[in-house]
């Protein structure tokens, strides 16, 4: 099933993505979103406040700064371990959030090649060669505007929804449009491999399936095309799956990949702040600095009950680390491999090996710029496939085995990771029997990857919800590849309780109890030995964390050497008061939820028992007869919450108070946004504009005293974008953009366009009110002088 | 011998437009069609883009001033729709705030008895402004918005006045729809901001474009004066029922205005000139030399051509632009306020979408329309 059926098309080039990095910062807590303020409490270390903001917030975010001269919970957070200074605004202050495949100059993406519907490669079609990208939705143009990204936490690494509008492949004569159904989510995003140099060597999967009415063909005399199109009336096709991976992503590549101005963020920081400057004082000078990295695709069949956006089926995760071969001198000695997915079909064992072997910077290629960073995978030897009975591996017979040839970098690039395997009758058979497939590496004892009995995805993963707002989510659920039905699934939520950085989760609360966040080297002057305490119920399993230099996209090092000292414990009571703290206290409400659960965490030295009582809920859920769930929760709180699911087969299914970020990539997580209330606000707002209304200047007074302040300077100050198209800080200019603004700004456009304001889809609800009551009741008609109501709010033409 | 003709009249009277001995056309009362409607739909019919351009020529010869222009002289947006909402009283115009004549004092070269043009506008209708930039053009003006102005005729300001519409409290209480008389004018004027500089002032002129004198004022409500070139001229009137739509723009803007990408491309205009228009062009562009760097983009009645914009004034939408169109969704609603043309197709996915075709009666429900005249929206409340 899948892509990793026949036929298939594949694609090779380059993406970039363009983050606006004000908001972001993953050093510097400045950003509260939780609660979608400044952080003031932050930023008064450095003297700014909210009276002076105006004058001193924009300078002080593009200037470099020393995470020395930060306050002190910000330089012991464990996320900083190891971390220097860092410009707040970060690589890309004016970035849109776009993204997109790469074609400049030398640099393209396009189809490489694909295969026939019972296999055997296509290298000669009309189809090759052509570009293929992913647009988003038209602004008043018939010129494409890019695709958009948005961190659901705008610290958390983690979690990436991929908006789009249709996936464009060919030319008008022979291609595809095919249009979206679903976004996307990054899947399988493992920051182990950042131990090798950070992100560059972090590989995450995407993908997305078109259902069959949502596809345009232009099948011109392209086979490619054809042999899809041709088997989309085959019984249990529903449409077109995409996947694609991304890896090898790189800063400071402007010039090369693009025509920006070129700058390195990271080693001539006054340089950036002269450019970011020079942008701020006049927009035509705004520039944009992505990050660049490979990706490879294929486009294939979606089947019934498949997940529309993450690979199902078999899925193989690592067991045991295999070794790093000297000779690459890599600092990590041994590394795990990534997510397999795995199919046997038309005799052949089919895996997908887009996110599975880690990869180093390789040389630089003949004929190519040298700038351009190459990929080079590493040589981890031949793999024996197999199956596992209880812990043991055991071979196929006849044996069946790949080597490096088959997953060495150009043999990757050719099939888009994929790899088919030739298998016999008697093959077929073992594999497609009751017992686990496996990998081992030629040589070790242990299976190296082992089948992953459960797989669950949320579909309607990275949501954003408002409190009070209900929402209803459905996860699909297989065992071993097949839909699981009747299945239990224990739901619970969890938090990240760090304000900046990628950090681990920690569960929910009904109450407010207390733990060790992390243990403290600081004083001693080792702080890089900073890790995260993952403290676990009394009556579950002890689960080891690794302190790292940086997290998450700044992961660079694990540590190894253990610390002299064992460090001095703090608190999360006392750190959640720091401006770098985050509320335990659970974000979402499990409607028809079981009791509530009181467990308590392992004794630890400082805390009386009593703070270390845990309350929390959570919801049991069962599958119906396609493995498919459904569990309905209403945001009570603003925050960042992660369900986390645990199949529950046989009732012995265990909720973890908390989990590392580093091993969740094969959880089956979904992340959500919990956007605050202020209701207030509706109110405060009618109140105002009925004090002014009779005013000659009561546009703007109205202005000045709420509308700007409440609402659009914090976007003024973190998307700086904006400046070009409607600075956030001049009425008159958002005036002559008011119907476009009523339209972006509304709730639809934030679930489903990529034009939305904001694009990272930061507006609460109450924000929004009082931006369409002020739109459409006063600026559409000139400010009447006339009183407003509450109830207003209820005729607004909401679209 | 044509050719020989207009060359000389040319080097004799630079600078000043003049009816061509070969071209029979009446300007005397253009902006009343001679009083004789029937023969200016005959001459539509015949050919629009000689109509067109006829017009133009008749709006750039010598007023009755001798120092500007006829259409410098009609009414300015700003002289109608009073900021106060109160009425603009006659159509005279009124003469520009004395800041900006003790300013214009001392500006060489500078006439306080010609127009000053006060170009208050830097938005186009999706609410984009249009940069300057281009290797000709001085670091000063870098990245600042091409400027607009709006004007009337006396028609069409009469119109207005008597139906107590120049402000929102009149539009607000409309009982039906506005139906403004065939001889209603409008036109509205991109300009390059020039300022003091002389040096871009003269190659600008050398690039074909018509200087006049300008202000704005400033959020201080400050006044910048200075010199300003006419890069586009919309001109539009009510021959027919769906109005005339034509627009002019300087072959030399890609020069000087760039697109809102990233880095910025130079601007050029995708929907004309049409293929009408291209002949017309270069006829009446020998026959006028001082407007011989502008041209026709085209003609558009009753949406035809579907699409129809001009470079400096619908820049980044153009392939979204139907003149008719979108002005025929001029209207005002009491309780929702002006017609939002931004239209969001179905929940949001398709993102933002300008009308290229009439929109059907049932989207005015509850709206009185305002016969495609969307200056109204200029309108102020007159406040208790």
């Amino acid at each position: 099933m899948s892509v990793l059926n026949f036929p298939r098309i594949y694609f090779k080039g380059h993406m970039f993505w363009s983050p606006p990095t004000g908001n972001n910062n993953d050093v510097l807590p400045l950003y509260d979103a939780v609660n979608m303020k400044m952080n003031w409490d932050f930023l008064s270390q450095y003297q700014i406040t909210p009276e002076n903001a105006a004058e001193k917030l924009i300078p002080w975010m593009i200037q470099y700064q020393q995470l020395s001269s930060a306050p002190k919970a910000v330089i012991q957070a464990p996320p900083n371990a190891g971390g220097d200074g860092i410009v707040p605004a970060e690589w890309n202050f004016f970035g849109d959030n776009a993204c997109g495949t790469v074609s400049y100059k030398d640099t393209v993406s396009t189809i490489i090649g694909g295969e026939g519907p019972g296999g055997g490669y296509i290298d000669n079609d009309p189809l090759i060669n052509q570009p293929y990208n992913l647009y988003g939705n038209p602004f008043g143009s018939d010129t494409p505007t890019p695709a958009r990204f948005v961190d659901v936490s705008p610290w958390q690494n983690t979690f990436t929804a991929l908006y789009f509008d249709r996936l464009e492949l060919g030319n008008a004569a022979c291609g595809l449009t095919a249009t979206r159904q679903y976004r996307m989510l990054d899947r399988f995003l493992n920051f182990n491999w950042a131990a090798f140099k950070g992100l560059l060597t972090v590989t995450a999967t995407w993908q997305t399936c078109f259902p069959k009415a949502n596809l345009q063909w232009r099948l011109g005399d392209s086979v490619l095309l054809k042999n899809l199109h041709d088997q989309l009336d085959q019984p249990g096709v529903q449409g077109l799956m995409f996947r694609f991976c991304s890896y090898l992503t790189a800063y400071d590549y402007n010039g090369v990949f693009n025509d920006q101005p070129p700058v390195s963020a990271s080693k001539d920081p006054a340089k950036l702040q002269r450019m970011y400057q020079a942008a701020l004082d006049n927009p035509i000078d705004i520039f944009f600095n992505p990050a660049y990295g490979c990706t490879s695709g294929v486009l294939g069949l979606w089947h019934d009950g498949e997940y529309p956006t993450a690979p199902d089926g078999q899925r193989l995760v690592a067991k045991t680390a295999v070794a790093v071969p000297s000779s690459y001198n890599q600092k990590p000695k041994a590394v795990e491999l990534g997510v397999i997915s795995a199919l046997v079909h038309d005799n052949l064992l089919s895996l997908d090996l887009m996110n599975s072997f880690p990869f180093i910077q390789g040389p630089a290629k003949p004929g190519i710029d040298p700038l351009i960073p190459q990929p080079l995978k590493l040589n981890l030897g031949a793999f024996d496939i197999g199956t596992t009975q209880g812990d043991t591996f055991v071979p196929l017979v006849p044996p069946l085995s790949f080597d490096y040839t088959k997953y060495q970098q150009d043999a990757f690039d050719h099939q888009s990771g994929l790899l088919d395997l030739p298998l016999t009758p008697a093959q077929v058979t073992q594999l497609t029997g009751d017992n686990p497939l496996a990998l081992r590496k030629q040589g070790d004892q242990l299976p190296t990857s082992v089948q992953q009995p459960w797989t669950a995805e949320v579909i309607e993963s990275g949501s954003f919800l408002d409190v009070g707002q209900t929402k209803e989510l459905k996860i699909m659920v297989q065992k071993n590849g097949k839909p699981a039905a009747n299945l239990d699934l224990l739901v619970a939520q969890y938090n990240n309780l760090y304000l900046l950085g990628t950090s681990s989760y920690y569960l929910g609360t009904r109450n407010n109890p207390n733990f060790v966040l992390f243990y403290d080297h600081t004083d001693d002057g080792s702080q890089e030995q900073n890790k995260e305490n993952l403290p676990q119920f009394t009556d579950s399993a002890e689960v080891t964390t690794q302190a790292t230099e940086g997290a998450g996209r700044r992961l660079v090092a694990f540590v190894t050497e253990e610390p002299d000292t064992p460090g001095t414990p703090v608190f999360y009571q006392d750190y959640r008061k720091t401006c770098v703290g985050v509320n335990v206290g659970a974000c979402l409400r499990f409607e028809n939820r079981e009791p509530s659960a009181i467990r308590y965490l392992k004794p630890e030295a400082g805390l009386k028992p009593d703070s270390q009582l845990v309350e929390y809920d959570y919801k049991r859920i069962t599958t119906d007869a396609n493995g498919i769930a459904t569990v309905t929760v209403t945001g009570v709180n603003p925050g960042f919450p992660t369900l986390r699911f645990y199949p529950d087969e046989d009732g012995t299914a265990d909720i973890l108070f908390s989990f590392d970020y580093l091993s969740a990539y094969v959880d089956f997580l979904a992340p959500i946004r919990v956007l605050p209330s202020e209701d207030d606000l509706k109110q405060r707002f009618v109140d105002k504009w009925n004090e002014v209304y009779q005013q000659q200047d009561a546009a703007q007074v109205i202005w000045d005293s709420f509308i700007y302040p409440e609402i659009f300077q914090i976007y003024y100050y973190l998307y700086p974008i904006m400046n070009k198209y409607m600075p956030l800080n001049n009425l008159k200019r958002i005036e002559g953009a008011i119907g476009q603004l009523i339209r972006l700004i509304s709730k639809p456009y934030q679930e489903e366009s990529t034009l939305a304001m904001p694009i990272t889809r930061d507006m609460p609800q109450g924000r929004r009110s009082v931006l369409e009551l002020w739109a459409q009741k006063l600026v559409q008609r000139n400010y009447p002088p006339v009183k407003l109501s509450m109830a207003d709010y209820d005729t607004l033409n909401v679209n | 011998m044509r050719r020989a003709i207009s060359l000389t009249v040319l080097s004799t009277l630079a600078g000043l437009a003049q009816a061509d001995n070969t071209n029979p056309f009446d300007c005397s009362n253009f902006l009343t069609f001679n009083g004789n409607q029937a023969q200016a739909l005959a001459q539509l019919n015949a050919s629009k883009e000689t109509l067109s351009w006829n017009w133009f020529n008749c709006l750039n010869q010598p007023a009755a001033n001798g120092l500007d222009r006829v259409w410098e002289t009609l009414k300015p947006s700003d002289q109608v729709y009073l900021a106060n909402g109160a009425n603009p009283g006659a159509y005279t115009l009124a003469p520009p705030p004395q800041a900006v004549t003790q300013a214009a004092a001392g500006i060489p070269g500078m006439n306080t008895q010609r127009a000053f043009h006060n170009l208050n506008a830097i938005l186009q209708v999706d609410g984009l402004p249009l940069e300057m930039d281009g290797k000709t053009v001085p670091a000063a003006q870098r990245g600042k918005p091409v400027r607009f102005q709006l004007l009337m005729s006396e028609s069409t300001f009469d119109y207005i006045v008597q139906k107590g519409v120049y402000n929102t409290n009149g539009q607000s209480a409309l009982t039906a729809n506005l139906d403004f008389p065939a001889t209603s004018w409008e036109a509205k004027a991109g300009w390059l901001w020039i300022g003091t500089d002389t040096t871009y002032q003269k190659q600008l002129e050398d690039d074909g474009y018509y200087i006049a004198q300008a202000y704005y004022q400033n959020d201080d409500g400050s006044y910048t004066v200075g010199y300003a070139a006419l890069s586009a001229l919309h001109v539009i009137n009510k021959l027919v029922p769906q109005w005339v739509w034509t627009t002019f723009e300087n072959v030399n803007n890609s020069k000087y205005t760039v697109t809102n990408a990233i880095p910025p491309k130079p601007m050029t205009n995708s929907t004309g000139p049409t293929a009408e228009a291209v002949p017309v062009n270069a006829q009446f562009q020998q026959w006028y030399g001082n407007l011989s760097r502008y041209e026709l983009i085209g003609t558009q009645i009753d949406s035809n051509p579907k699409l129809l914009a001009n470079s400096q004034l619908e820049s980044a939408f153009q392939s979204q632009s139907s003149c008719s169109a979108c002005h025929g969704t001029a209207a005002y609603s009491k309780d929702d306020g002006y017609f939002n043309f931004t239209l969001s197709g179905q929940d949001g996915k398709d993102g933002i979408v300008y009308p290229t075709a009439p929109l059907p009666e049932t989207a005015f429900k509850g709206y009185n329309k305002l016969d495609y005249v969307w200056s109204l929206k200029r309108a102020q409340w007159q406040r208790p």
